[in-house]
């Protein structure tokens, strides 16, 4: 009930950017949608934690309503950073992805039932590794759409102050990705199964998001590479940050697969 | 610093590092979409509607054991080379420099993820596991004559029958220490010097006890043979054959067994206990808990311990950095 009443906000938000973008008018009204959207999905993880007595990041669902909360919260942390020159167009893009998982976790072909967790997702490094893999994607998904509004416009100076939030946003997810996703999960693996690193799909995905983030943190050293070659990447990195999360499950399955 | 011929200065090129990265991303992404480790048969199997080439091509690229084949190492060591190169380089450069603000940082980051290369490379050769099924008082040996004995083996469920916990309760012996009790659980290894004891598998089994007719017992547990002057029967397992319910101690089971005829299973037979099978008497009949543990020894946790606390550290200096600069412009 909770996540449908957070679906709707997402499709007030997404209506009241359209018209906006539209008209060409400030977006007064969607970034507290998203705030408080992203805090009924966190506020239906808390009950779904309390009713099983466990930290609810277990399942896909579970997965998708806190990244959708994530990217919400981003999204208006964004706004309170930039106000009056938040750019309609990146809230618009941002909440189209959050609007798709939401879209996702509501399908008939994701299990909703609350369920305690199995032993062995019953870890301490369990909660870090999945609550800073969201974190940190969360921030890819802000690239991704500031990389989507760098692609869609013409004026030059906008295209380099997209530049520079791409990178921004980048630069901070890519060290909570690196920890979260990459290092606390080698960690948990190494207390649960005996080895940091089993080359499964999940894992293996989950390095190549993060090689593609180092390649483009890197291009962007080298003074001849273009910006809309980062910008690609940008887009490339989010593209397997989505198909780690979501593609491995059902079509490379593996230890992660739950 | 003197600038070096323009082939080795590429080795220090952040150029090559990019060049690098790409072709790890491309070649592992390939990898990723093929199963690995299987037989020559499987792969045949499971790319049947292709063309031959593409199972020969698997197999001849390494792709089929892609993270342990020459595609993968010769990059990812030309990586390791040239990310020493530049830590270095870039290390060297900052401390003679001029300049206020330096940023080690992203050297710890470097350095850490160059030892935890080296930890990986020292566990790839080094890693030893081994696995093994217990029930209540078996044993194993480990090294430096410590015996560890399995002294009860629990496991809990919820409601609704999905597995809680399994706990494996543990007596360690050993000639210069005092006897120890210790719990093993999921994501709660035991820790022995370098080796670790990992709770991996519980199982229900069925348990029978056979005599022979010199009066010999033979224990037989799932799939165990038992084999008879007349025949071979493979144990499959316990049917309970009266009303009570399963698992309750009233009730009565009759062992299940296959004959084996040239190799293969056949005709179903099955006994109750005090019936003989070709002279064989079935004397009781049980279920038991068994355990698997896993043993590891690996002598490359170290150094990924030691690059994952310098990648952590190097993380958070170079961020702190970041903010402080931020705040002071």
């Amino acid at each position: 009930m909770i996540a449908a009443i957070s679906f709707c906000l997402l499709i007030i938000a997404l209506i009241s950017q359209v018209i906006l973008i539209l008209i060409k008018k400030r977006d007064p009204i969607s970034p507290f949608l998203l705030a408080f959207s992203a805090l009924l999905l966190i506020t239906e993880t808390v009950i779904r934690s309390i009713q099983i007595g466990f930290p609810a990041l277990t399942n896909t669902f579970e997965g998708l309503i806190f990244f959708s909360a994530m990217i919400n919260l981003v999204l208006f942390i964004y706004y309170l950073k930039m106000k009056d020159k938040t750019i309609t167009y990146v809230l618009f893009f941002g909440t189209m992805v959050s609007f798709i998982l939401l879209a996702l976790a509501s399908s008939p072909v994701i299990p909703k039932e609350v369920k305690p967790p199995i032993p062995a997702l019953q870890s301490a490094w369990l909660i870090l590794h999945v609550t800073l893999s969201f974190i940190g994607e969360a921030f890819f998904a802000f690239s991704f759409a500031v990389s989507i509004y760098y692609i869609v416009i013409k004026d030059e100076e906008k295209k380099k102050e997209a530049d520079r939030l791409i990178y921004r946003a980048i630069a901070l997810g890519y060290p909570i990705f690196g920890a979260g996703g990459l290092i606390f999960g080698a960690i948990w693996a190494q207390y649960a199964w005996g080895r940091f690193w089993s080359w499964d799909p999940k894992e293996t995905f989950a390095l190549l998001t993060w090689l593609v983030y180092t390649l483009y943190l890197h291009l962007r050293l080298v003074k001849k590479v273009k910006t809309v070659t980062t910008v690609i990447v940008a887009i490339i990195g989010f593209l397997f940050t989505l198909f780690t999360f979501l593609g491995v499950n059902y079509l490379l399955p593996g230890l992660h697969s739950y | 610093m003197k600038k070096l011929p323009a082939p080795l200065h590429f080795f220090f090129s952040v150029r090559l590092a990019i060049l690098l990265i790409v072709i790890l991303i491309s070649l592992s992404l390939i990898a990723a979409f093929i199963p690995q480790n299987l037989t020559l048969a499987e792969y045949q199997k499971l790319y049947a509607h292709t063309p031959d080439i593409i199972v020969m091509l698997i197999f001849r690229l390494g792709l089929h054991r892609f993270f342990r084949s020459v595609l993968f190492f010769v990059p990812a060591g030309l990586f390791f080379i040239n990310l020493t190169l530049c830590t270095v380089d870039r290390f060297f450069r900052q401390l003679t420099s001029g300049t206020r603000k330096k940023r080690f940082g992203p050297d710890i980051v470097h350095l850490g993820l160059m030892i935890l290369l080296i930890g990986g490379l020292v566990s790839l050769f080094t890693r030893n596991e081994d696995f093994a099924w217990l029930s209540r008082g078996d044993q194993v040996r480990l090294p430096g004559n410590r015996i560890i004995t399995v002294e009860s083996i629990e496991y809990l469920n919820y409601a609704d029958g999905r597995p809680m916990d399994y706990l494996t309760r543990v007596r360690i012996t050993g000639p210069d220490e005092q006897p120890g009790e210790f719990t093993i659980e999921v994501n709660k290894p035991l820790t022995i010097g370098f080796i670790m004891i990992y709770q991996n598998s519980y199982q229900e089994r069925f348990l029978i006890e056979v005599k022979d007719p010199a009066g010999k017992i033979i224990k037989l547990t799932n799939r165990q043979e038992l084999k008879t002057p007349e025949g071979s029967y493979l144990f499959k397992a316990l049917r309970p054959i009266n009303k009570e319910e399963p698992g309750s101690s009233s009730v009565e089971y009759a062992a299940v067994f296959d004959r084996i005829s040239r190799g293969e299973p056949g005709n179903s037979v099955e006994i109750t206990a005090g019936k003989s099978l070709d002279g064989y008497l079935l004397q009781e009949t049980s279920q038991i808990a068994v355990t698997g543990l896993s043993f590891v020894r690996d002598y490359g946790i170290i150094p990924v311990w030691i690059g994952i606390i310098l990648l952590l550290s190097g993380l958070c200096w170079t961020y702190i950095q970041k903010i402080g600069e931020n705040n002071n412009q």
